[in-house]
């Protein structure tokens, strides 16, 4: 009993910090697939993972761009998928096809809102973060 | 039964408890916080927060008055003394947005000096504000080693706000960061809305009429904080009325197969967008941002 009260009064108090070193972990992560010539649109998209759940982001890329959207986990053996679909939720990429690469870069010829949605594959729920960054090319 | 030593195990847990609770609460920069969700009940899928790109970045925009070849004008920016009128956090937030945006405009046209200036303010403000880990004093020896590569300069400045942006999430302040990126995207649709006064560039109206849906986002970012108090509601009824506007312009869509090139990790999306925007709405929506814009900046 005085176990168990430890462990909770434990994860209570620790709890945000591992937060916060889950998402400098991930930062990490995703900048190796982020090299100079992105430009980072100023701003880190990041989510805990629930069970069950997807997680959706929404933007819009402007015409005559490139783009490089990165998406990664802190959660090991997880597969990490990401699916950008427009706003008629047709599909326009998924990870999944191309040995779900962390990475990958949009040329839009013309401007297009789209809804980019990330989940991660794993036969049982494991707690993480996933963050997704984006950068169009300098 | 608890024994005397399980109680003495107890209290001092929650005295500790306690303790980080109330510095917490006594500085909140400080706060450690986990990444807030919000969960959408109504659909498996989570829509968190800050799950909005409120694009074009202030670096986007630069990148196109760049490309089509507009002459400087310094009267698109504010001024960078004006920062100590500005005493709430609102308005620092708000204009800590606004000098990001001016920053990367100066720099595409390699204003040196009036971007040191600038640099100087955004310094101050996020001292203020709290963010000063954003801008360390790394980032200003970055600035300074790079003073005369302006590609670099855009990735060290867009790299700092995007760090502040995490770091206020990561520390329950979203509000200030929402506020720092509405800054953003306002100045930003200022200058393009100043532009078309005097160029009728296609590219730029094409961009102003394109910020519907961008401007949605926006206010969805923002429409938690409506009630945190009035300056809050009023910025929000403000963008509501602009995006009222935007409601007139034509926007259309068709989708087309997109290309893969694997070979490259490359996708190009071959959907077509057209937006068609009548002189009027040009012009009202011009006079609104303005407004909303100066009376951040006054």
């Amino acid at each position: 009993m005085l176990k168990q009260l430890l462990i909770l009064i434990s994860f209570i108090v620790l709890a945000p910090s591992i937060g916060n070193a889950q998402i400098e972990q991930l930062e990490n992560i995703c900048s190796l697939y982020f090299p100079p010539e992105y430009i980072t649109d100023g701003q880190e998209y990041f989510a805990p993972l629930k069970p069950d759940q997807k997680i959706e982001f929404r933007t819009t890329f402007f015409g005559d761009n490139t783009y490089r959207v990165v998406a990664c986990t802190n959660i090991r053996k997880g597969k990490l998928v990401f699916s950008v679909f427009d706003t008629d939720k047709n599909l326009l990429f998924t990870n999944e096809s191309f040995d779900y690469s962390p990475f990958w870069d949009f040329k839009f010829t013309s401007t297009v809102t789209c809804i980019i949605q990330v989940d991660v594959k794993n036969p049982k729920f494991i707690p993480g973060y996933v963050m997704l960054l984006i950068g169009y090319k300098q | 039964m608890l024994t005397t030593r399980t109680i003495k195990i107890l209290t001092l847990a929650f005295s500790l408890i306690l303790l980080i609770g109330c510095k917490g609460s006594e500085n909140k920069d400080t706060a450690p916080l986990v990444a807030e969700d919000s969960i959408d009940t109504l659909s498996t899928l989570i829509k968190f927060d800050n799950s909005v790109f409120p694009l074009p970045s202030p670096w986007q925009v630069a990148s196109l008055i760049k490309k089509v070849n507009i002459p400087y004008n310094e009267n698109f920016v504010n001024k960078p003394d004006k920062y100590q009128n500005y005493t709430t956090s609102f308005k620092q937030a708000l204009n800590l947005g606004i000098y990001g945006t001016d920053i990367s405009y100066l720099n595409i046209y390699e204003k040196i000096q009036e971007s040191i200036s600038y640099l100087g303010t955004i310094r101050k403000l996020s001292e203020e504000l709290g963010v000063t880990q954003a801008f360390d004093p790394k980032v200003f020896e970055a600035v300074e080693r790079n003073i005369n590569n302006r590609d670099s300069l855009t990735r060290i400045i867009a790299r700092a706000y995007a760090n502040s942006d995490t770091y206020l999430k990561t520390n329950d302040r979203n509000d200030i960061g929402s506020l720092i990126i509405a800054g953003g995207w306002i100045e930003s649709m200022y200058i393009l809305t100043q532009i078309v006064q005097t160029n009728n560039h296609r590219e730029i109206i094409n961009r102003i009429g394109e910020q519907k849906h961008p401007l949605d986002n926006l206010i969805e970012l923002l429409t938690p904080f409506y009630y945190k108090s009035s300056e809050y509601s009023s910025l929000i009824d403000d963008l509501i009325d602009i995006a009222y506007e935007f409601d007139g312009v034509i926007y259309s869509y068709t989708y087309r197969e997109p290309k893969i090139d694997p070979e490259h990790n490359l996708i190009i999306i071959n959907s077509q967008s057209r937006v068609i925007m009548s002189e009027y709405h040009i012009q009202i929506i011009s006079k609104k941002i303005g407004a909303l814009r100066n009376k951040i900046v006054e």
